[in-house]
C-alpha cells in the first residue's frame, strides 16, 4: 500500500465522516457556507499533505490536532458570522442603545481574537512537527491556497450570474 | 533574436534613462506586440496606437521591472491591460466590416492554401462564414475571456505563460478557456457543419 | 464522467494541458458519448479557424516613423527628468527641438549626481522604515517567542472574507461547494484506471472519532446523499 494512497484515503474518509455526520444529525445536507467550510478543509488538508510531502508519522501526529482545531475554528467562524449578521440588522435600528453596540462590537472582537489565537496555536504546534523545508513550503502553500480560493469563489459567483 | 544577457544589459541601461537602449528593446518586440493588440482589437489603427502606448508605459515603468518574469511577458501584460481597457470603452462594430473587406482582398488562393486543400465551393463559403462570424464572436466575448483566448490560441502561450501575463492562476486560465470555448460554440453553431 | 467535465477536459486537451491518465479517461468517455464527440469536433474546427488570424505588419518605413514618434513622446513625457539620449545624428536635433530651451540650458551630466542622491535618499528611507518595523515588532517580545504566522498570512482571515461575500449569495456558495467536491473527488480518485477505490484496511483512531470504514467504493462517493 503506497503511503500517498493511505493518506488520500484517510482524508476522503474524514470528508465522508463529516458529510455523513451532518446529514444524520440534521436530516438534510449542510447548507451553502457550511459545506464550503467543510470542503475547503478537506481540500486544504489534501493539498497540504501533498505540498509538504508529509510522512505517515507526521500525518498521524498532525491530523488529530488539525481536526480538533478545525472543529473549534469552524464553530467560532459560524458564531462570528451570526454576530455580524445580527449587527447588520441592528445598525439601521435607531432604537438600539450605545451599550448594545458596545457589547456586540466587543463580542465580535473577542471572537476574532479567539479565531486568530487558535489558528496561531495550531500553526505553532504544526511547526514543531515539520522540517525547515516543510515550514517554508507551508508558507507558500498557504498563500497560494488562499489566493486560489478567492479566485474559485469569483468563478462560482460568475457562474451563478450567467445562469440567471 | 536577442540574447538574454544582451537584453539584460539593455534593460539596465534603459532603467538608467537611456532612450536608445530602450528603443533597441522596442525594435525587438514591436512586431509581436502589434500582432497581440491587433488580435484583441481587430483594428490596425487602434492596434498601432495601443502598441505605442504599451512601449510608452513600459518606459515610464521600467524602473519597477524587477525581472521576476521575462521582459516580453511584462510587455504582454501591459499590452493586454491597455487593450482590455480600450475594448471596454470603445468596442464597436466597424472592425467587423473592415475585416470582411480585408479577407476578400486577400483572395481565395491564400485561403485555400491555408486550409490545406481545395474544398468545394460550398465548403469555402461555409469556412469564410465561420471565419467572419468567429471574429465577431471573439469580439463579443467578455474582455478577460477574449484576452485569455487570444493569448493561448493565437499567441500560442501555455496556460502558465498566459497566467503570468494576465496576473491570475493557471486554473483561472484553464477555466476561462473552457468557458470561452462554450460561448464561441454557442454563437457559431449554425456555421459548424459537422459531417 | 459527466459531459460537462469531459468538455472541460476537451478544452484542456486542445491547449496541450491534459495529463496522460486524464487523456485515457476522456477517450473512454468519448467512445460512448456522441454529444461530446461532436463537441470535440466543433472545438477543433473553431481552434483551426482561430489560428488563421490575419497577420498584421507594416513596411520598414512605417516602423521607422513609429519609432521616431515613440522616441519623441518618451522624451516629451518626462519633463524635469533627464533622459540619456544617445541618438543617431539627425534624430537628436528633432528631439532637442521638442524638449525646448529649458533643457538645453542644463549642464552636462548634473543629472547623475541628482539621480544618485535621490536613490541614496530612497534607500535611507527604506532602511529607516524597516528598522522601525523591526523594533516595533521585536521590542517587548521575549527572545524565544516566534513571530506568529497569522501576522504574515492567515487562512482564517481569508476564509472570513470569503464567507462574508458568500453569506449574501447562496447560489454562489452552492456552486463553490460543488466545485470543491468535484476537485476533491478528482484529486483523490486517482487510484485505479477504472476510478474505483482499492480496498483498504486502515486503523486510524483519534480522540474524537472512531475507526474508518474498511472499504470505500466509488458508488458511495457518487451518491447524492453523500455529496
Amino acid at each position: 500500500m503506497k503511503k500517498s494512497s493511505v493518506i488520500y484515503f484517510s482524508i476522503i474518509t474524514i470528508f465522508l465522516l463529516v458529510s455523513f455526520s451532518e446529514i444524520y444529525a440534521q436530516g438534510h445536507p449542510p447548507r451553502g457556507n457550511k459545506r464550503v467550510r467543510e470542503n475547503m478543509f478537506v481540500l486544504r488538508t489534501l493539498r497540504m499533505t501533498q505540498a509538504l510531502d508529509l510522512t505517515e508519522a507526521q500525518t498521524a501526529a498532525i491530523f488529530p490536532e488539525l481536526n480538533r482545531a478545525e472543529k473549534e475554528k469552524a464553530q467560532l467562524q459560524a458564531d462570528l458570522a451570526r454576530e455580524i449578521r445580527e449587527l447588520r440588522q441592528l445598525i439601521n435600528n435607531k432604537k438600539v442603545e450605545d451599550r448594545e453596540f458596545e457589547d456586540r462590537v466587543a463580542k465580535i472582537a473577542d471572537l476574532r481574537e479567539k479565531i486568530r489565537s487558535r489558528e496561531s496555536e495550531f500553526e505553532k504546534f504544526l511547526f514543531t512537527q515539520l522540517t525547515s523545508a516543510q515550514k517554508a513550503r507551508y508558507i507558500i502553500f498557504n498563500i497560494d491556497f488562499n489566493r486560489g480560493m478567492m479566485e474559485r469563489m469569483g468563478r462560482a459567483r460568475l457562474a451563478g450570474k450567467e445562469n440567471k | 533574436m536577442m540574447k538574454a544577457d544582451e537584453e539584460r544589459e539593455l534593460i539596465e541601461r534603459a532603467r538608467r534613462g537611456e532612450v536608445e537602449a530602450f528603443m533597441q528593446l522596442v525594435r525587438e518586440y514591436e512586431h509581436r506586440i502589434l500582432q497581440l493588440t491587433y488580435n484583441l482589437t481587430r483594428n490596425r489603427e487602434d492596434a498601432a496606437d495601443l502598441t505605442q502606448e504599451t512601449f510608452l508605459q513600459a518606459f515610464r515603468a521600467i524602473k519597477d521591472f524587477k525581472g521576476n518574469s521575462s521582459f516580453l511577458t511584462w510587455l504582454h501584460r501591459i499590452a493586454v491591460n491597455l487593450s482590455l481597457n480600450f475594448l471596454k470603452k470603445h468596442r464597436h462594430a466597424s472592425n467587423y466590416l473592415e475585416d470582411i473587406d480585408g479577407l476578400e482582398e486577400k483572395g481565395r488562393g491564400a485561403e485555400l492554401a491555408e486550409a490545406g486543400g481545395i474544398p468545394s465551393v460550398e465548403d469555402s463559403w461555409l469556412s469564410q462564414e465561420l471565419r467572419t462570424n468567429l471574429e465577431k464572436a471573439l469580439e463579443e466575448l467578455p474582455p478577460a475571456f477574449q484576452a485569455t483566448f487570444s493569448l493561448v490560441v493565437q499567441e500560442g502561450m501555455s496556460h502558465k505563460q498566459a497566467a503570468e501575463v494576465l496576473g491570475c492562476s493557471e486554473n483561472t486560465v484553464s477555466w476561462r478557456m473552457h468557458e470561452a470555448r462554450k460561448m464561441l460554440k454557442k454563437k457559431l453553431q449554425p456555421f459548424l457543419s459537422i459531417e | 464522467m459527466k459531459c460537462e467535465r469531459a468538455q472541460k477536459l476537451i478544452s484542456d486537451r486542445l491547449d496541450g494541458k491534459l495529463s496522460s491518465w486524464r487523456q485515457k479517461r476522456l477517450d473512454r468517455h468519448l467512445t460512448t458519448c456522441e454529444v461530446c464527440r461532436d463537441y470535440l469536433l466543433s472545438q477543433e474546427i473553431i481552434q483551426r479557424e482561430a489560428l488563421k488570424t490575419e497577420k498584421v505588419d507594416y513596411p520598414p518605413e512605417w516602423w521607422r516613423q513609429f519609432e521616431q514618434a515613440l522616441q519623441a513622446k518618451i522624451i516629451q513625457s518626462t519633463p524635469g527628468e533627464e533622459v540619456i539620449s544617445v541618438l543617431p545624428a539627425g534624430i537628436s536635433a528633432d528631439i532637442s527641438d521638442i524638449k525646448g530651451d529649458k533643457n538645453s540650458n542644463k549642464k552636462g551630466r548634473s543629472w547623475a549626481f541628482k539621480t544618485h542622491a535621490r536613490q541614496a535618499a530612497s534607500l535611507l528611507v527604506v532602511v529607516v522604515v524597516a528598522a522601525t518595523l523591526f523594533l516595533i515588532i521585536y521590542i517587548g517580545r521575549s527572545k524565544n517567542e516566534e513571530l506568529p504566522l497569522p501576522l504574515i498570512l492567515s487562512y482564517e482571515d481569508s476564509y472570513f472574507n470569503l464567507s462574508q461575500i458568500l453569506a449574501e449569495d447562496e447560489e454562489a456558495a452552492s456552486n463553490l461547494a460543488r466545485s470543491l467536491e468535484e476537485t476533491i473527488i478528482e484529486e483523490t480518485l486517482l487510484a485505479g484506471p477504472e476510478g474505483t477505490f482499492i480496498d483498504i484496511d486502515y486503523d486510524f483512531k483519534t480522540d474524537n472519532y472512531e475507526m474508518v470504514p474498511e472499504i470505500l467504493q466509488f458508488e458511495n462517493l457518487n451518491s447524492e446523499e453523500g455529496l
